[in-house]
């Protein structure tokens, strides 16, 4: 008889009981293992420690998550306060990651929790290696395509034993998103990077000569006169000295054309590029995410395929879609293959090869491993500067099994070629 | 207390959304939960962050004690605090996260509340006093009868509950106006019947007599009224009522106009020739509010919404406003000097202030026939009706307090949205629950039985009070074995994720009901996350 | 989670490769510089070594800046190309649509950025800039201004601002091609 005098949660009602209807759902699988067992040793990184990102927290220690590592390399503003709710006001200036860690620590004693106030290109591939997921809850475009790329080529490399789902989730005021991200299974962040349109930028020469919008006289302050007037000190959106100094330039600008509107809280917005964020929409985002997570991992009921829109301006509004994979993806569009060549033969015998391959036929092959250009076809310059790389022998530019990463008119982006020398089996 | 500039610093992130009407809004707020489950505490969460909810109050009231349970899936009780009311703990751990907040519990079982409220009217008060009442896994008596007692009293009240990876969250509100609905509308240029002041200025400009560069910075508004004089002289004809091609004919006009090809200037006239060479229309949403019987009578009791509306249909019927509405004094942004751009928004600006003057007029008629002062509709009011005045929204939903049995209002947005099965499926659930005084799935009744044969009978039962509620309210709709199975799956227990998705949109709907800003749903939200069915109607 | 992985119907082995040190702005960049299609009149200078900074020199053969020789420092982010590159010109130059600071006032660089757009596209741009100056939009009025007002007094400003001469009160780089470099 099902032991359900012990289910105290809902969690481990649905972890414990027969559920014919869902697919794949098992009370014990092949290798004898439990889907309670399953969420007690998932081990899952929380990228951000910010508005979703505290959110997130409460949501994975409050569904039995065991095993948590929280990276961020921010610290506390007071503007975070209004929904960032695992920091109070004698945290501000404080790390991010190690305030929220410190909180759930005292509520949840029995929770593994782990900070690292580090940047996510600081943490080791072992690391990555022993997650089980990722729930992202980042605002900067640059982080998640980093990870969704880093991710991305971890599964490449390792099979199952890099597969690490992204669970990605974005808010913006009323409305926000939510994408599941299956590395080498559906679309990767880059697949669907023309969703996040780019920031709000105005003329230069708008600014310069023919401001219109209180905006553009703030811009014409913080970057065409800041720059200007101190060469050497950047301009900081946080430090209100900076920002008093803008707007006292903007509104003479703004007064010399007419133009009223400027405030201390627009020239922040317009400097920092600040999104309006309330709690509610994080709440909504971060739990549907966390959601997905215990869904992953436990297998109790299908999860999203593979993205989610919401939106509160007018009504509730959620629509879940799937996005496809794009050929174009920067990321998982590039094309995998390898090739055997002798140690001893040219680079330039290896773009023959590539030209004259039965599958990648290549027109125009240029050359990339690692940091180093081994052969570009243009521009003349850099032709020029690694034409001596085609006399050289393969052993001289790089080991057996090295990945290289070339481009061609032919290929939408690039191609992944791995090369094994076949006179030194490696 | 804090200082005003803290508060602009503290709250910047929802101000921008909101602005310090919002805000003031939120603060004055009185918000009453029944439940003090998670999703009572995540739907609280998200009002006590953003704000000192009420001046001083937020009430929680509940009778249940802190379980084990509990601890693991609601994060604002205390572990320390097994066993004590779960109701005072979340006021207590909602309070500490926000120094601003003042919250307080009632340790009584919302049954009981609404027993005495039906019976002596004892408690009436604070419901009464209530800016919004949420209702958090209530018996469905439980939240009839508070509905019923809300809709009377035009308080707005949210009814939410779940089903393990199934949440559904009901709204009623008797009327809700919304002056500052943040709509996106068309830019109202009004090109096509140009006011005085605008044709003056469109009429002061000699597009001739411009060199390229002056040419290049003629704004779209005048390029357009040029473009229309144009068409219509060469057509022997005035501009109005243009079918498509007429409109294209303009545009293609705009680009022969242009000193060089594909001038933005008048490239962004040609392309505004779709949104702006169109007669005036008032939009469908202010239309409907304008027609509805509240706007045509008016007494002292009238409120300050239906007295603007009022007003804004005698302003209409004059001559002066020619059937267009108080123009909001704002233009978008586009491409021209500074010289006449400031200009252009000075001309609109003042046409905007002269109906506003007008408007003004009509509404002290108004004031009058309601033997009400003229002052009784503060100047802050006004301006934003106004300004908003394209943007007005009404949201009436249905009352939540009907029979089960009759067909439910939304019957058919349900069905269309693949949501009625659920909606049902609820409604069974609470009725299984009166008979069995037991959720579906829950073992206490029969101790010594299988869990897993438990849940299957169950979910069969549930599933014939789900097809008998469609039959009798003579709707074909199938609803799937498998449905009926996950809702017995769930033991009607709260999963914590689910929970806090329905106590974000719970919260979310709660700040637009009391902000009167951006607009509410319209009455049943379900939230199927096991799979991936979203739809509210 | 094994389920799901296994559920990928090609087969999704694993690679032998290593991990890519470059990121997808970088191989973005590879494929738009090794593709580019440039006329003799201008030159990419680059480092094999860090292909994210080069420089671009363009010789105008005719109009007003024929004879010059300018110089554009690119930066490419790593968020590229969500984000457009950065380009910067290097000499204080006369020119109605690039100030004396280096700031360039083009719109694919700003406002009408698109992924989609690439170096060949930036190219392009910098080079309309040059063979028809735009004095509608200016960034330098006075160049623009006198563009418009006197054109052959226009065009011999900018001859003598290239010869390094002293225009008001700013002093102009010299920029005229040195005849050994001309190819």
């Amino acid at each position: 008889m099902a032991p359900v005098a012990s289910c105290t949660t809902g969690i481990e009602r649905f972890l414990t009981l027969k559920a014919p209807h869902v697919e794949d759902f098992e009370l014990v699988t092949e290798e004898g293992e439990t889907p309670q067992q399953m969420l007690d040793k998932a081990n899952v990184l929380v990228i951000g420690a910010g508005g979703l990102g505290c959110e997130i927290l409460k949501d994975l220690v409050m569904s039995g998550f065991k095993n948590i590592h929280v990276i961020d390399m921010d610290t506390i503003d007071v503007s975070n306060l209004n929904r960032q709710f695992l920091f109070r006001k004698k945290d501000v200036g404080k790390p991010k990651a190690e305030v929220a860690a410190e909180f759930i620590r005292q509520r949840s004693p029995d929770v593994n929790i782990t900070a690292h106030y580090k940047r996510i290109q600081d943490m080791p591939e072992e690391f990555y290696l022993s997650l089980s997921l990722i729930v992202c809850g980042l605002d900067s475009i640059e982080a998640r395509r980093w990870i969704n790329a880093f991710i991305y080529n971890l599964a490449e490399r390792h099979g199952y034993e890099g597969f690490k789902p992204i669970i990605d989730g974005g808010t913006e005021g009323l409305r926000g998103n939510m994408r599941v991200i299956l590395p080498k299974h559906n679309a990767c962040f880059d697949c669907g990077l023309d969703m996040y349109p780019p920031k709000t930028t105005y003329p230069i020469c708008t600014i310069a000569n023919t401001p219109r919008l209180p905006e553009h006289c703030i811009e014409w302050a913080s970057v065409l006169e800041w720059p200007r007037i101190f060469p050497d000190k950047k301009l900081d959106g946080d430090d209100v000295d900076h920002i008093n100094w803008v707007v006292e330039q903007a509104s003479q600008r703004a007064a010399s054309f007419n133009i009223s509107g400027i405030t201390f809280s627009l020239a922040q917005g317009v400097v920092k590029n600040i999104i309006p964020a309330i709690a509610s929409t994080n709440a909504i985002i971060a739990a549907a995410c966390v959601n997905e997570a215990v869904k992953l991992i436990t297998s109790c009921n299908k999860y999203l395929d593979n993205s989610m829109l919401y939106t509160g301006d007018a009504g509730v509004y959620f629509f879940a879609y799937p996005l496809f994979q794009s050929e174009t993806c920067l990321v998982c569009g590039q094309k995998e293959g390898s090739m055997d060549a002798l140690s001893t033969s040219t680079l330039e015998d290896l773009i023959t090869a590539l030209k004259e391959h039965s599958v990648f036929q290549l027109k125009a092959p240029s050359l990339t491993y690692g940091e180093t250009s081994l052969y570009f076809q243009k521009p003349k310059m850099l032709e020029e500067q690694t034409r001596p790389n085609l006399s050289k022998s393969l052993n001289d530019l790089f080991d057996s099994g090295s990945t290289l990463t070339v481009t061609d008119p032919t290929l939408p982006t690039s191609l992944r070629v791995t090369v094994n020398f076949s006179d030194k089996a490696s | 207390m804090r200082t005003d500039s803290d508060k602009a610093q503290l709250y910047d992130r929802q101000l921008r959304l909101w602005q310090k009407d919002g805000q003031a809004a939120l603060e004055q707020a009185r918000v009453v939960v029944f439940g003090s489950s998670t999703l009572a505490s995540e739907s609280l969460k998200n009002l006590v962050l953003p704000a000192p909810v009420g001046v001083g109050e937020f009430v929680v009231v509940d009778d249940a004690q802190i379980s084990d349970g509990d601890i693991r899936t609601n994060f604002f009780v205390r572990p320390a605090d097994l066993g004590l009311s779960r109701a005072q703990s979340i006021v207590d751990n909602l309070c500490e996260m926000n120094p601003d907040v003042h919250g307080s519990a009632i340790a009584k079982a919302p049954t009981e509340f609404v027993e005495l409220i039906q019976k002596s009217g004892s408690e009436s008060e604070l419901l009464d006093s209530a800016s919004l009442v949420v209702a958090c896994a209530q018996p469905e008596a439980v939240v009839r009868a508070l509905a019923s007692r809300c809709w009377s009293a035009n308080i707005p009240i949210i009814a939410v509950t779940n089903a393990g990876f199934i949440a559904e969250i009901r709204t009623a509100v008797y009327e809700h106006s919304i002056v500052e609905s943040h709509a996106s509308g068309r830019p109202d240029l009004r090109v096509m019947a140009p006011f005085t002041a605008l044709r003056d200025y469109a009429d002061s400009i000699n597009l001739d007599a411009l060199d390229s560069t002056d040419l290049a910075h003629v704004p779209l508004v005048v390029l357009l009224i040029k473009a229309i004089d144009k068409w219509a002289a060469a057509n022997n004809t005035k501009a109005s009522g243009l079918s498509l091609s007429q409109t294209k004919e303009i545009a293609a006009l705009l680009r022969q106009m242009a000193p060089t090809p594909g001038e933005e200037n008048f490239e962004e006239a040609a392309s505004a020739t779709n949104t702006s060479c169109t007669d005036y229309e008032l939009p469908g949403e202010v239309k409907l509010i304008l027609d509805d019987a509240a706007a045509k009578t008016v007494n002292a009791q009238t409120s300050n919404f239906w007295l603007l509306v009022n007003a804004l249909r005698r302003y209409l019927e004059s001559e002066y406003s020619q059937g267009m509405l108080p123009h909001s004094g704002a233009i978008p942004d586009m491409k021209a000097d500074t010289l006449s751009y400031v200009n252009l928004q000075r001309i609109y600006k003042q046409k905007a202030e002269a109906d506003k003057r007008e408007f003004l007029c009509h509404l002290h008629d108004v004031l009058h026939d309601a033997d009400l002062p003229t002052d009784h509709v503060s100047s802050e009011q006004v301006d934003a009706f106004c300004r908003n005045a394209s943007k007005l929204r009404l949201v009436r939903t249905h009352p939540l307090d009907q029979d089960v049995r009759e067909v439910p209002p939304m019957a058919e947005d349900l069905q269309g949205g693949g949501v009625l099965p659920h909606y049902a499926l609820f409604r069974a659930a609470d009725m299984f629950a009166v008979k069995h005084k037991r959720h579906p799935g829950i073992v206490d009744a029969k101790p010594n039985m299988d869990i897993d044969e438990l849940c299957k009978q169950d979910a069969q039962e549930l599933l014939t009070m789900a097809k008998e509620l469609l039959s009798s309210w003579q709707i074909e709709e199938e609803v799937a074995d498998e449905l009926a199975a996950e809702f017995v799956r769930s033991g009607f227990m709260e999963l914590h994720n689910v929970s806090a998705v329905a106590g974000g949109v719970v919260a979310q709907e709660a700040i637009k009901l009391i902000t009167h800003q951006y607009v509410p749903h319209n009455g049943i939200c379900i939230i199927d996350t096991a799979n991936s069915i979203m739809a509210s109607c | 989670m094994r389920k799901i992985w296994d559920k990928k119907k090609t087969d999704v082995q694993a690679q032998k490769a290593q991990p890519p040190k470059e990121s997808p702005a970088k191989i973005r960049l590879q494929k738009d510089l090794s593709e580019l299609e440039i006329s003799k009149d201008m030159e990419i200078i680059a480092s094999p070594t860090n292909i994210m900074e080069f420089s671009v020199v363009y010789r105008p053969q005719e109009g007003y800046y024929s004879n010059g020789e300018f110089k554009f420092q690119v930066s490419v982010s790593h968020n590229y190309p969500h984000e457009p590159p950065k380009v910067h010109c290097v000499q204080t130059i006369f020119h109605p649509n690039i100030d004396t600071e280096g700031h360039i006032c083009l719109n694919i660089l700003r406002e009408e950025w698109k992924p989609v757009l690439n170096i060949q596209s930036v190219l392009f741009g910098l080079r309309m800039l040059f063979e028809a100056p735009n004095p509608e939009d200016p960034l330098n009025k006075e160049a623009a201004r006198l563009l418009i007002d006197n054109e052959p007094e226009f065009a011999r400003t900018v001859s003598s601002s290239m010869r390094g001469r002293m225009i008001g009160l700013v002093q102009y780089d010299r920029v005229l091609v040195s005849h050994s470099n001309y190819y």
